[in-house]
């Protein structure tokens, strides 16, 4: 990066993201980490295991209802115990449920900086800080400490445009081990026929029908899905954008009824909007800024007529 | 006509609709009425004022409205720099798997009350005097969980989600 940092150091922060990147991918372990948001407090067990180069993850959180996310080298899978829901997902078993960031640091250089920072004990453990920060107005930036020893991440926060912190994880406890037993990696939530699944299927792209005008740089288009919901027979079609750290969903809902819009969402970082687009309701969600959600929710057109306007 | 002025609401509106929009809102009390009831709207959403709570907020308005017309110009649209990369989704598509989600919403009829009121008022122009609004407030709640439960499920697809996502899943229920 050539950039001189608060501890002093030149560059580094880019090397140090890809140890962790790797050291996460090759040590098994087990945690405490809690989650922290607004005023609100949850904390999981997390164990990840390495076995002939296949990773096995689970993260279990440790008050009602107790919802738990089991990764192995197929598939992501949620249990949701209070709706007795499972959903899973074949297209991101590759990625950790712990800490993901991107392989491809250097193309996120446009739209970040990365930084390192000053060290610090987290989980009694000497951790290095990295800074990530937005080069525009479109994005949140991140705090990462890093554990200087095992490269594993200790604490991740969320920044907004004001410079606070509005989501972190932070590691309580954390150890490394030899190797875990097998059963850690199991769910333990037991699923019986009345629980509903949910999957992702994968088809071919034929029915694109929005254009967005508004997307800040950075943004790519990463999945778009129908989801039918049997409520109502009612379909919503889903668009996932990501600038390769932070996502943002935006939802076209064919409402049958009367709907409200100017429904301010902000639930810690999450930020949503929502308009009206001839009878159909815009809703854009995400981790950025307020403007962003915004900015994308005014910019989308409906392909087919070239602009939502007659 | 009423859409049209809910385009110019959001300065959507082409130059050319413009000039015989404004005439036909200048001859027509019912359309003024209109204006000013999206106006209100508009500036509800915008800053979060209590719009229902000032029963006189539409006399006032469409009172500005007659005496300054000069409201009805639409506000010129800011083009940011990141503008010019349109966003086309053809040319996205190549990148793109269509996925379908087959599932019932998972809250779909939660009558989770609100953490905080946002102000909020009917988007169908033709219903919204007949909107029950505690109803429609409850059914928006519940599509908009949906919504974030779906966005925080598919977040890892899109880049460093990892725990986040799923954290923010397991704290729904206590909203």
């Amino acid at each position: 990066m050539g950039m001189v940092t608060g501890s002093g150091v030149a560059g580094g922060a880019h090397e140090l993201l890809a140890e962790m990147r790797h050291a996460m991918g090759r040590l098994n372990y087990q945690g405490s980490v809690v989650y922290l948001k607004d005023k609100q407090i949850e904390s999981f067990q997390v164990f990840h295991s390495v076995s002939d180069g296949v990773e096995r993850e689970r993260m279990l959180a440790t008050n009602t209802p107790m919802r738990e996310v089991v990764r192995n080298a197929q598939k992501v899978t949620c249990y949701f115990p209070d709706t007795h829901t499972v959903a899973t997902d074949t297209r991101s078993s590759r990625r950790s449920i712990l800490l993901d960031v991107p392989e491809e640091l250097e193309k996120l250089g446009k739209l970040y900086d990365f930084t390192l920072g000053d060290r610090e004990v987290i989980a009694q453990k000497s951790a290095q800080l990295v800074r990530i920060d937005p080069k525009d107005g479109y994005r949140y930036g991140r705090r990462l400490w890093i554990d200087e020893s095992s490269k594993l991440p200790l604490k991740m926060e969320l920044i907004d445009e004001n410079n606070q912190s509005v989501e972190q994880v932070v590691f309580t406890a954390i150890s490394l081990e030899a190797q875990l037993p097998p059963s850690l990696l199991e769910p333990s939530t037991r699923i019986d026929a009345s629980w509903q699944v949910k999957e992702h299927e994968a088809l071919t792209a034929d029915s694109l029908q929005w254009t967005l005008e508004g997307v800040p740089d950075g943004f790519r288009m990463m999945s778009y899905s129908r989801l039918r919901r049997s409520t109502d027979g009612g379909t919503i079609d889903h668009i996932l954008l990501s600038d390769g750290l932070a996502s943002v969903s935006v939802y076209v809902d064919d409402v049958k009824d009367d709907f409200i819009v100017g429904f301010p969402g902000k639930i810690g970082a999450i930020n949503s909007f929502n308009r009206r687009l001839d009878n159909q309701l815009i809703t854009v969600i995400g981790e950025v800024p307020d403007k962003t959600v915004r900015a994308i929710a005014n910019g989308i057109r409906q392909q087919s007529s070239g602009n939502s306007s007659p | 006509m009423n859409e049209k002025l809910s385009r110019l609401q959001d300065s959507e509106v082409e130059e050319a609709e413009l000039a015989p929009l404004l005439d036909a809102c200048r001859d027509g009390a019912e359309l003024k009425s209109t204006w000013a009831r999206y106006h209100a709207i508009g500036h509800v959403i915008r800053n979060g004022a209590a719009g229902r709570s000032d029963p006189d907020l539409w006399r006032r308005v469409s009172l500005a409205i007659e005496k300054e017309p000069v409201l009805l110009v639409p506000r010129a649209k800011p083009r940011a720099p990141w503008r010019e990369h349109a966003f086309n989704f053809a040319l996205a598509a190549s990148l793109a798997a269509v996925g379908l989600i087959v599932g019932r919403s998972l809250l779909a009829n939660s009558e989770q009350v609100l953490s905080s009121s946002p102000q909020t008022l009917a988007a169908n122009p033709a219903a919204s005097g007949k909107l029950d609004h505690s109803r429609g407030m409850a059914s928006a709640q519940a599509r908009f969980d949906d919504y974030l439960l779906v966005h925080n499920e598919s977040a890892q697809l899109a880049g460093s989600g990892g725990l986040l996502p799923y954290a923010r899943l397991a704290s729904m229920r206590n909203r």
